[in-house]
């Protein structure tokens, strides 16, 4: 049996709450979740009234997931359940309201009246870490947590880029087509309103090309960069092209972009050295000697 | 020796469990220029069109936005050339029919409509009629076909 078992219960964190660190994490990725689901919450009530008001019967669904209540009902749960961890730092309470949203998310992804929204399959992802961390913080200590925290969410950030990365390995996205007529044919935004009064269509197709095949290229190679750059530097990554893609091509794409936004950030409090394990309580040398457990604290950056 | 480790008090099964799950969705996503298998499960997942809901469940966590080439047609079937309305869309086109705001601009005038989808990725394809007809709740009840490649419009 491990001699320290009793020393670590005794002076490592009190693990019914979080501490200051994890729970700064824990609210920085619930909170971008969170805003990411309010950010289309005008879009989102209008979507509800033209649901009641012209109902679509597509027996390919199940009856309670084509129900406009249950609809509200998961979107309002996982908004109000996500305000909540900002009043308490209760592990349990973090451990359902992840779980909750979880399952609430879910049922978003495969409901009728929001299945094609992506917003609500990042979130699902954000809420599958929460879940873990929240599960997590019984057992290791914040800087481990941090460390296992930020491999996983750098690992579903990748995982996420290269769903659009792979879908758009084919012709008439290399040949920018595609994005030429989401985009630049009549979209309301500064960038291609600003191409369309300054360009030619021929220069406006060119463009499109280059625009589109940066796009493929950029998914593609954060997914692999992701996997092999350090962490924090991968955290850094995600978050700027993240936010390029949202500023260049669609400030709504911030629904769907804050909840990979929030897990990047995760990397960022990361006090781990690049390439380096952290000794989560002890430093165990053959015959038992003993040292202090060790727990993170101070500033989450370093010094 | 000194033998530094992480130590916690217990395995993390959640961790390797979610590791996991990572791992499998990204080999799907790179089989998917691969294998017309996961091609045809993936076209038919954006044609609500999987063997069963819980298929199509199942894959719903899987990232694929603004992926293949998606286009629908609204058809006039009134009018004389049939085409009212063409264009891309980024994922999913059969939210032209389901979604929000599309939802409101093709049914507010209570009329019946049809809409020709089609998804195309690397040489693979899949088109569907989708028929939405107003019921008697006052809305409309949506019937699905596949077409063949011949009858695009």
């Amino acid at each position: 049996m491990n001699p320290l078992r009793h020393l670590q219960s005794d002076q490592c964190e009190n693990r019914s709450q979080l501490t200051s660190e994890a729970i700064s994490v824990y609210r920085i990725v619930a909170g971008c979740m969170v805003l990411g689901l309010i950010w289309k919450l005008p879009g989102f009530v209008f979507f509800y009234r033209v649901y009641e008001a012209i109902p679509i019967v597509d027996t390919f669904f199940p009856a309670l997931l084509r129900a406009d209540w249950f609809l509200a009902l998961t979107y309002g749960m996982v908004v109000v359940l996500g305000c909540g961890v900002f009043v308490t730092r209760s592990r349990r309470y973090l451990v359902w309201q992840s779980i909750l949203s979880c399952l609430a998310l879910f049922c978003l992804c495969i409901h009728q009246g929001s299945y094609n929204d992506v917003t609500f399959m990042t979130a699902w992802w954000s809420s599958a870490w929460l879940a873990w961390y929240a599960n997590r913080a019984r057992h290791a200590d914040t800087e481990a947590l941090l460390h296992a925290g930020t491999f996983l969410a750098n690992i579903i950030i990748a995982m996420i880029l290269l769903g659009g990365g792979v879908g758009k390995w084919t012709a008439e996205y290399w040949s920018g087509n595609v994005l030429y007529e989401i985009y630049f044919v009549e979209r309301d935004f500064w960038v291609f309103n600003l191409l369309r009064d300054n360009f030619s269509v021929d220069s406006q197709q060119a463009i499109a090309k280059w625009y589109s095949r940066m796009i493929v290229v950029l998914e593609t190679g954060c997914f692999a960069a992701l996997w092999c750059l350090p962490r924090r530097y991968g955290s850094l990554l995600a978050i700027t092209v993240f936010t390029s893609i949202a500023l260049f091509s669609n400030f709504y794409l911030f629904s769907v972009l804050l909840s990979p936004i929030g897990l990047a950030t995760v990397g960022l409090f990361s006090a781990v050295a690049v390439g380096k394990s952290p000794i989560c309580h002890e430093a165990v040398q053959e015959n038992s000697i003993l040292f202090t457990p060790q727990i993170a604290s101070g500033s989450p950056f370093p010094q | 020796m000194i033998r530094q480790r992480l130590i916690c008090d217990k395995r993390d099964i959640a961790g390797a469990a979610l590791c996991s799950l990572v791992v499998c969705v990204s080999i799907w996503q790179l089989a998917l220029p691969l294998s017309r298998n996961v091609q045809n499960a993936t076209l038919a997942r954006f044609h609500l069109a999987s063997p069963s809901f819980a298929l199509w469940a199942l894959q719903q966590p899987i990232p694929t936005m603004y992926s293949f080439e998606n286009r629908y047609w609204i058809i006039d079937e009134k009018a004389s050339h049939g085409i009212q309305e063409t264009k891309i869309v980024n994922h999913f086109p059969t939210r032209l029919i389901t979604f929000g705001d599309n939802r409101y601009r093709l049914f507010k005038d209570g009329i019946s409509k049809t809409v020709v989808v089609r998804s195309r990725y690397r040489g693979n394809e899949r088109m569907t009629r989708c028929r939405a007809l107003p019921n008697t709740n006052g809305g409309f009840t949506w019937e699905s076909q596949q077409l063949s490649g011949d009858l695009v419009p």
